[in-house]
């Protein structure tokens, strides 16, 4: 018997019910994927975008998921990959070399006007990249490492190591806010 | 809102740790003004973010913008090269079984000795 969302996703797609099984895994998934790609991107509307174009890829992906994983991890995986690329399309199109010492780190690091409410997570937006992109999904869905550490394409040490600095950079930024 | 350097780190990864290193937090932190703050401060981030990264909503016109598009198209059902390569190999070995059992058996060799004494 289903157990969870995952479950119930699994069970349609494996009974090749696509449509029942998108509906749920977008109504499920979906707000959580938007954070995803805005930790990215760090930009709402691009986001979005991203985030559309997703969807639509997995719609046409659904009968390719393999049960090797859960649901939101492939969804999640797809996710990332489409809005590197995107970072990478937009970095290409930047007038400014990246290859320049410190410009990257300076592109990974800012995010620009966050749109979603809290300080917290405005103070999220000022982390590196890597940072930002695990602890968002350490939060989503208090995922285990070691599914963070697949959907990041890297090793679990490295994903405990993200997660720890960026909540020990957030700590210290909410304290240094909170006093202003 | 500085915590001691040596509880620092445990500190930020105090849902991690194992129930006898956590007792020693807890017992620093009992007598610890900054480092109770620092673990609070760290609470009130795991709350916020928690409840900010599962509130975030998809724009629901770009949803039905998305169900506009999949409404047209059909999931792609790609059928694997492998399963279509084991065939082919199942069919070879069914039919090298088939020859093997056949010559085991004399059939091929019959066959062989009568189309050899056939007058035609």
């Amino acid at each position: 018997m289903p157990t969870t969302r995952d479950d119930e996703i699994r069970a349609l797609l494996v009974r090749k019910r696509f449509t029942e099984a998108f509906e749920l895994a977008m109504s499920a998934y979906g707000g959580r994927m938007l954070g995803l790609a805005f930790s990215i991107l760090g930009d709402r509307a691009e986001a979005e975008d991203a985030v559309q174009d997703v969807m639509v890829r997995i719609w046409r992906a659904l009968p390719q998921f393999r049960a090797d994983s859960a649901v939101s991890t492939w969804i999640y995986t797809i996710t990332r990959n489409r809005c590197l690329t995107m970072l990478k399309q937009r970095r290409a199109h930047e007038p400014v070399s990246l290859d320049e010492p410190g410009t990257r780190e300076a592109a990974e690091s800012v995010v620009a006007a966050p749109a979603l409410e809290s300080d917290v997570w405005t103070l999220l937006g000022t982390l590196p990249l890597p940072y930002r992109q695990a602890l968002t999904l350490f939060y989503a869905e208090e995922k285990s490492y070691e599914e963070i550490a697949r959907i990041l394409d890297m090793p679990i040490g490295t994903v405990k190591t993200h997660i720890h600095r960026g909540r020990k950079l957030l700590a210290s930024l909410y304290g240094e806010a909170r006093l202003k | 809102m500085t915590p001691c350097a040596a509880f620092e780190d445990r500190l930020i990864d105090y849902a991690d740790l194992r129930p006898g290193d956590r007792s020693v937090i807890d017992e620093h932190v009992a007598g610890c003004a900054a480092c109770r703050e620092y673990l609070a401060t760290l609470r009130e981030i795991d709350t916020k973010l928690t409840a900010d990264v599962r509130a975030i909503q998809f724009n629901p016109e770009r949803y039905a913008e998305v169900r506009r598009q999949t409404g047209s198209m059909r999931p792609v059902v790609r059928t694997s090269r492998l399963p279509e390569w084991l065939d082919f190999v199942a069919a070879c070995a069914v039919c090298a079984f088939g020859y093997g059992l056949a010559w085991q058996s004399g059939v091929i060799a019959y066959l062989v000795s009568a189309l050899s004494a056939s007058p035609n």
